[in-house]
């Protein structure tokens, strides 16, 4: 076959003319291609809303109640959480965004860019932040909100880098309160840094989908787990963390061993 | 207009105790961190410019 050039350039157009009518179908017929089995916001289907009109009180409960309880997770699938349960030994840390107010606790943590700085392009590190990311990947924003600022004493163990069996209460770097009294903070793990960048993400689509379907709103929110009011809390919280974690101040780690990678 | 009214004040009924007291907590543990995020920063930071 000879591939002169107008021969190519009929074959670009037919592609993209497929590639037009099939976004065009997709929008118009409400056939999101991604199907309507995953929770995310992501996947939103236009026309799913009309299906609202449709269903009974009990469904809709159980679709709000499925966008906001945190699911089960097999003990296998939460292996991809336990990998990253891990704190490096790093100069410095940062005072985490999140503060126990039961247990009167601060925390700090390794921030994405401290994470990028030490492991570099590590691919068993990349891959693991991936299993991390796929952990939550039909998780609403609602649920993963939940999951890492809900239970912040849950996070407070990690295991040892070299030691698959071990389980031990968070390390701490020492630091002092609003009173300059000296107290140990307990430091996140990984796993936590990664679970918040996924939160900060995964919030992030549910705005520009509310932006996109501003008329489906209500079906959007209900989808996602949210109330009006809840959504608004959490807009306000997630405008503070990105304010928050794109500055921070650092904590010194006094035990920090040089000689260590 | 009126449809989604009705889903908001729906769904505002809609939360069981446990998820509120966990959404409520993960909400007050980022608002008592944010109230004394500057405070917190400007104390520990090395350089006041970066809070």
């Amino acid at each position: 076959m000879k591939l002169d050039k107008k021969y190519l350039k009929n074959l670009i157009n037919e592609v993209l003319d497929e590639a037009t009518r099939r976004d065009f179908l997709k929008g118009a017929l409400g056939l999101g291609a991604m199907g309507a089995m995953g929770a995310k916001v992501s996947d939103l289907n236009v026309g799913e809303d009309e299906k609202m009109a449709a269903m009974s009180e009990e469904d809709k409960e159980n679709l709000f109640r499925k966008g906001s309880e945190i699911p089960a997770s097999s003990s296998e699938a939460k292996q991809a959480l336990d990998k990253l349960r891990i704190v490096p030994d790093l100069e410095f840390y940062t005072m985490a965004p999140a503060f126990d107010k039961a247990m009167g606790v601060r925390y700090a943590y390794a921030s994405m860019p401290m994470i990028d700085e030490f492991y570099g392009d590590d691919p068993e590190m990349a891959m693991n932040i991936e299993d991390v990311e796929y952990f939550y990947d039909t998780w609403t924003s609602t649920q993963i909100y939940k999951y890492v600022f809900g239970q912040l004493a849950f996070w407070g163990t990690y295991r040892d880098e070299n030691d698959v069996m071990s389980r031990k209460m968070a390390p701490t770097v020492p630091s002092t309160d609003a009173w300059d009294r000296p107290i140990e903070m307990p430091i996140l793990p990984l796993a936590w840094t990664i679970s918040m960048e996924v939160f900060l993400e995964r919030f992030l689509e549910l705005e520009q989908n509310l932006e996109q379907h501003p008329e489906m709103k209500g079906y959007i929110l209900m989808k996602e787990g949210l109330t009006e009011d809840r959504y608004k809390k959490m807009k306000k919280n997630y405008e503070g963390l990105l304010k928050s974690t794109s500055s921070g101040g650092f904590i010194q780690n006094p035990n920090h061993k040089k000689e260590k990678k | 207009m009126i449809f989604i009214l009705a889903i908001l004040c729906f769904a505002t009924e809609l939360e069981s105790p446990t998820e509120d007291v966990l959404f409520e907590t993960a909400n007050t543990n980022v608002e008592a961190y944010l109230d004394t995020y500057l405070e917190t920063c400007l104390r520990i930071a090395f350089n006041p410019e970066d809070c």
